[in-house]
């Protein structure tokens, strides 16, 4: 850790607290898409993310070593979250998050429930019916959503612990396209919120947080940049900076100047 | 079902076993667990994902 870094976790003092637990960043990276392990593992060194997203899924017998994210990633240094990627009903995505559980890392899932291949948006009924499953089960529910406030309420009154609203669309890199929305549910919920999906470089990384929610999950903006370990350095300080930016309270804006010197003093005057 | 593993060269600690759609949640009975002719076995590990 450098110095910039310690004045910077000084001037955040609280930190991503989940169902209790405390997690050293606010930036969360998932583990999908990259060309090579060894790049993966730079990029989320780079990015300073303690939470890390993994996927389960068959065994390919001719590759498992390849393959098995555990070759390459220490579970004793990152936690590892689950997700249920690809899942396209409640009861699939259930059976996905109890064999993640039996993995025996922890019980938390980021839940995912698709309801469309184009858009991967998801299918808020069939997340209310799983969230509402597991919770019950003890999982610890992050559970990935678009950006409807009732939708986020339901799924915070079903037990999600933390709910994660998408800033666009999976894998699209736009950006976030409805800020009010994002707002609207960060104020509303008691839990936090992780705007997860759709951030494609640092200045989207940072409009989300300057938001105020909690953090930001994210795979593909990193993972498809061209050089991924400069652009978790880039996400790591956006969402660093965005935080503080937040914390500080922008100033109004205002649709006319107003100058910043003197209007007094000047010459012939 | 650990002689099934091994001869896959599968590392238990890695994976996580469903038997006939029933999660296999001891590691330590897999060597007493048997197989019948029919049973379907799946074997899931994590790999990268977002």
């Amino acid at each position: 850790m450098g110095g910039a870094t310690a004045l910077e976790a000084s001037l955040d003092s609280s930190p991503l607290t989940i169902a209790g637990r405390e997690f050293r960043s606010r930036l969360l990276v998932g583990t999908g898409k990259y060309t090579s392990n060894s790049a993966m593992m730079e990029a989320i060194e780079a990015s300073g993310a303690e939470v890390v997203t993994v996927a389960v899924r068959r065994v390919d017998l001719d590759r498992a070593n390849d393959e098995g994210i555990l070759h390459h990633l220490d579970p004793d240094r990152f936690f590892l979250l689950a997700n249920t990627a690809g899942c396209y009903s409640a009861d699939d995505a259930i059976r996905y998050a109890r064999l993640a559980r039996a993995a025996g890392f922890n019980e938390w899932v980021k839940l995912e429930v698709i309801g469309d291949q184009e858009t991967l948006l998801p299918d808020t009924e069939g997340l209310l019916v799983a969230t509402r499953v597991l919770a019950k089960e003890g999982f610890k529910v992050m559970a990935y959503t678009n950006d409807d406030l009732i939708t986020a309420l339901r799924l915070e009154e079903a037990g999600a612990v933390a709910v994660m609203p998408l800033a666009s669309p999976i894998g699209s890199g736009l950006g976030m396209l409805n800020q009010y929305a994002i707002r609207t549910i960060k104020r509303r919920l008691e839990v936090p919120v992780i705007v997860d999906a759709g951030v494609g470089t640092a200045s989207d990384a940072c409009i989300v947080m300057e938001q105020g929610v909690d953090g930001i999950l994210m795979n593909t903006g990193i993972a498809a940049a061209s050089d991924p370990v400069r652009m978790a350095t880039a996400m790591r300080q956006a969402v660093e900076a965005g935080r503080l930016a937040y914390l500080a309270g922008r100033m109004p804006r205002r649709e006319i100047a107003v100058p910043s010197s003197p209007l007094t003093g000047m010459l012939d005057q | 079902m650990a002689e099934l593993l091994g001869s896959l060269r599968i590392d238990p600690r890695l994976v996580v076993i469903e038997h006939n759609r029933t999660i296999l949640r001891d590691r330590d009975k897999y060597a007493t667990q048997s197989l019948a002719s029919g049973d379907v076995v799946e074997i899931v590990h994590f790999v990268g994902g977002g």
